[in-house]
């Protein structure tokens, strides 16, 4: 901790005031390539109706001038940053702007201009932040970003040429290049910086650039032609850990919880004390699926329908927290004493007391640094309206408004898009098959209705907490629920 | 008397025989590979933290209340790459026999038996080798080293037996046996040394056994010592899982070849010309097999045809072949009723002197590591000298 604070102290700290401006360009130097035109499989009717869509991983204007460059000063820190808003648009079915850089603790409004359903899904470091479902046209939502470091963002869709990032950095230092390869950082106090290019695709690059009082700094950024990266590379901002601004959390509607990456001094000690206590229970019980690691890959698992879950990412599926969210050791609970239908995770609720089971999951969480900030908060459940037809044909109205066939098939047989899709694990993963009356976050009704509030993590289900009321939520559960019918024959026959 | 008492421990053998294990109900229920529940590739014997501590305690017992304690905290992994496991089976029999024409009228034979008691450990060593031992009090013993491959990235498993083993072969193995089984020569005494090569490809499963062809626990091959051939029975079988996860199915087929062995096949006892056995018997075995689950229903199914071929003197050659199904319904969670149906017929005539056993049986398991059978059986008999029986079996199995 000391160590920290001495670095901070090191670091050049840069004030906020009206003053000379670094300048520059950034530049491709190789042949300018012709941006590959995308085919959209999905949604045809709209998405590359009113233009084209062109590739954005590289793109390279007149005299080399090169577009979607993130350009940061590292090495410093600031005391207060400028918080701006900033917006991201999908317009035919393409993210706009592809590529922007954002101040920590600043608030970016997202929006739906197309007709189809679209949803934000958005990942730091393989993280899921938030995955928003957005199937209206006007929808807008908004979120805070706290944690520096480049967000990739995808739709889950089914539109999978849909791509784009937002890096997040600790201070207002930043810029973004256009079309023309021009960039302005303002108001930098005079002196000597490092100043990161970043390209998704080409790289990072460095360069020194001295600020004097009266001019300013001219600088220029040359990407030489070469093989394009296959994944965006990371930024880093060169802090300490104890340096990256916190900020404070879950501020105003539509805020989500975003915590600093830093760790609680509390933290390791927790864990060292959750792993001492539950690594017996969790050996016996958990370990041959699971893996002694946590990392899903125990002995079990060639022979294993399902695919357990990789403990050490923080991902959970079933929670009652919002989405990006941790779940709650109750979450945690609730999962071990249930199990989850229709998979091979069975419940444990005849073996293990509570007791145990909090035990155990206080030893699942361990395996992820990602509870240094704690567990979510839970979102409250109403209780549930007994099932009418009007609610259910209410449910149905809802369910087409939201476009939720796209995913899971007009009558919810999982024989939409997700066909095409993939988990946050790298894994194919489809809809399941409401007509099976078998749901993976629990038989209630109520549980249902936490998943739609909560979505998913690690899926492309999305969170609806935003655009539904708790009415139409559960009109929307009771219109699942009836998509599937009583199966006596089956039953009978113990189908699954 | 002596008669009656022959006529008991046939019963028993055979009670014994059918009843040790139906795990492959198991797996035609989920789909899985026996190597998800057992440590050995090919299933049977000491089982892996899968079997014993989530599908035995969790996916078999009759649904129970809310857990207070630690009722079921028991491991056999005694320490870290040390497991234990074992099978016990206490029953009672009662039988009853109908005598031929012109005997004395049977009064039926009433015994509580031992019908199996195994104890089981393995010493994981490395993520790559086990030692894996079976002490059995009927059923011979296992012993084995066990090297295991399975890359990350390979999509495939590889494993290596070297020891002293059942030859993967048909639908059960070590301890899955039934009547016809021992008939076969694949009964729960009959170990052989040697090693084999198991590899999972995906859905397919294939076996390769090299061994003596000595059987019955024989520890070394005396068989062609007198002209030290290089003679050595080989099994391969094949497995292979179909269907989608709602109708599980699994076929098989399997060899077994064993040239020039002085014992011939159990099947054919009485029908072998004893000196013509001692100069030489080739044995070759054909097997099918499948294993099918629908919702509660499972049916799994085994055929094998049998041959001996004599290197001298009459019969020359002798054929046969078994049949051993059984239909399972699961009425609940742990509560299952079977249908079995077992066939013997040692000269490939269907008419005059096969065997054939069928029963019907309840199941129950009512608590983690335990389950209770109540079986009723018909046993009709083609020759007219062995009589017909009808068998009244209960036993209490615990295993872990």
């Amino acid at each position: 901790m000391r160590a920290g604070l001495i670095l901070l102290c090191l670091l050049p700290e840069v004030a906020l005031a009206a003053g000379p401006t670094i300048r520059g360009r950034v530049r491709y130097q190789g042949p300018a390539p012709t941006p590959a035109q995308v085919d959209p499989s999905v949604n045809p009717d709209v998405c590359g109706r009113k233009k084209p869509i062109l590739s954005e991983q590289l793109v390279v204007g007149p005299e080399g001038a090169l577009a979607n460059v993130a350009v940061v000063l590292v090495g410093i820190t600031e005391r207060a940053p400028t918080r701006t808003p900033a917006q991201l648009t999908q317009r035919n079915c393409v993210f706009v702007p592809h590529i922007q850089t954002i101040t920590a603790g600043s608030t970016i409004q997202i929006s739906n201009d197309d007709p189809v359903v679209h949803n934000v899904h958005a990942r730091l470091a393989g993280e899921t932040l938030f995955n928003l479902g957005m199937p209206l046209a006007g929808t807008r939502l908004n979120r805070r970003l706290d944690r520096p470091g480049v967000v990739e963002l995808s739709c889950d869709s089914g539109h999978v040429w849909m791509q784009a990032s937002l890096i997040v950095v600790p201070h207002s230092y930043h810029a973004t290049t256009p079309a023309d390869g021009w960039f302005v950082i303002p108001d930098v106090t005079p002196g000597r910086y490092r100043l990161r290019a970043w390209h998704e695709r080409l790289g990072v690059q460095e360069v020194e650039v001295v600020v004097e009082p009266e001019r300013g700094a001219e600088v220029e950024i040359v990407f030489a032609a070469g093989p394009l990266l296959e994944e965006a590379p990371v930024l880093s901002f060169d802090l300490p850990a104890t340096a990256v601004a916190p900020g404070p959390e879950s501020e105003g509607e539509g805020a989500v919880e975003l915590h600093p990456s830093g760790r609680t001094d509390r933290w390791p000690a927790e864990r060292d004390a959750a792993r001492a206590a539950g690594l017996g229970l969790y050996r016996q019980h958990c370990a041959t699926c699971h893996g002694e690691a946590g990392d899903g890959a125990g002995e079990s698992v060639p022979f294993l329908h399902d695919r357990p879950r990789n403990f050490t990412r923080g991902e959970f599926k079933f929670r009652s927290t919002r989405s990006g969210d941790l779940p709650t050791i109750e979450d945690l609970v609730r999962t071990l004493t249930v199990g989850i239908p229709g998979t091979e995770m069975p419940s444990f609720r005849r073996v293990l007391p509570p007791r145990d089971r909090a035990i155990l999951a206080r030893y699942v969480m361990s395996y992820s640094d990602r509870f240094a900030r704690g567990p979510g908060v839970s979102i409250p459940i109403p209780e549930a309206p007994p099932s009418t037809p009007a609610l259910i044909a209410q449910g149905q109205k809802t369910w087409v408004r939201l476009k939720c066939a796209q995913c899971h098939g007009q009558g919810g047989e999982a024989d939409g898009v997700s066909k095409q899709m993939v988990d946050d694990f790298g894994h194919a993963i489809t809809a399941p098959d409401l007509t099976r009356g078998i749901y993976k976050s629990g038989p209630e009704p109520k549980d249902l209705y936490r998943t739609l509030v909560t979505g998913l993590s690690g899926t492309p289900m999305p969170a609806f907490a935003e655009l539904l009321g708790p009415d139409q939520l559960w009109a929307l559960v009771h219109y699942l629920r009836s998509l599937a019918p009583p199966r006596p024959v089956s039953d009978l026959l113990g189908l699954p | 008397m002596k008669s009656a008492t022959v006529m008991v421990w046939v019963i028993l053998g055979g009670a014994w025989a059918s009843e040790a294990d139906a795990l492959p109900r198991f797996s035609a229920r989920t789909g899985a590979e026996c190597r998800l529940c057992h440590v050995s590739p090919s299933g049977g014997g000491v089982r892996t933290r899968y079997g014993s501590q989530i599908f035995q305690r969790l996916a078999l017992p009759i649904g129970g209340g809310e857990a207070t304690d630690q009722d079921w905290a028991f491991s056999g992994q005694v320490m870290d790459g040390l497991t234990l496991g074992g099978d016990l089976r206490g029953a009672y029999l009662y039988s009853t026999t109908t005598t031929p024409e012109g005997q004395a009228p049977s009064p039926g034979s009433s015994t509580f038996f031992l019908m199996q008691a195994d104890l089981y450990a393995a010493a994981h060593l490395s993520r790559h080798f086990s030692i894996v031992l079976d002490l059995g009090v009927y059923s011979g013993f296992e012993a084995y080293l066990l090297f295991s491959l399975a890359p990350d990235a390979g999509g495939y498993d590889l494993h290596l037996r070297v020891g002293h083993f059942q030859p993967s072969f048909g639908l059960r193995d070590v301890n899955h046996d039934l009547y016809t089984r021992g008939a076969v020569g694949f009964g729960p005494t009959d170990r052989d040394t040697g090693l084999e090569l198991t590899g999972l490809f995906g859905p397919l499963t294939v076996a390769l056994s090299l061994v003596n062809g000595t059987f019955n626990d024989a520890v070394v091959d005396r068989n062609g010592a007198q002209d030290r051939k290089f003679e050595k029975a080989l099994a391969l079988r094949t497995n292979l899982h179909l269907g989608p996860r709602w109708l599980p199915i699994q076929v098989g087929a399997s060899i077994y070849y064993n040239p020039n062995v002085d014992s011939p096949n159990p099947l054919f006892t009485g029908l072998v010309d004893p000196n013509s056995a001692a100069q030489g018997v080739d044995e070759l075995r054909l097997s099918a097999h499948a294993l099918v689950g629908f919702g509660r229903f499972t049916y799994q199914a085994e055929w094998v045809f049998v041959q001996d071929q004599f290197a001298v003197g009459a019969p020359g050659r002798l054929r046969g072949y078994t049949s051993a199904q059984e239909l399972g319904a699961r009425i609940i969670d742990g509560l299952d009723l079977l249908g079995t149906f077992e066939f013997q017929e040692p000269d490939v005539s269907l008419i005059d002197d096969g065997a054939l056993r069928f029963g019907v049986a309840l199941e129950i398991f009512p608590l983690p590591y335990l389950d209770l059978r109540l079986m009723v059986r018909r046993a009709l008999y083609a020759q007219p000298q062995r009589g017909d029986g009808t068998d009244v079996l209960c036993f209490a199995h615990g295993a872990f």
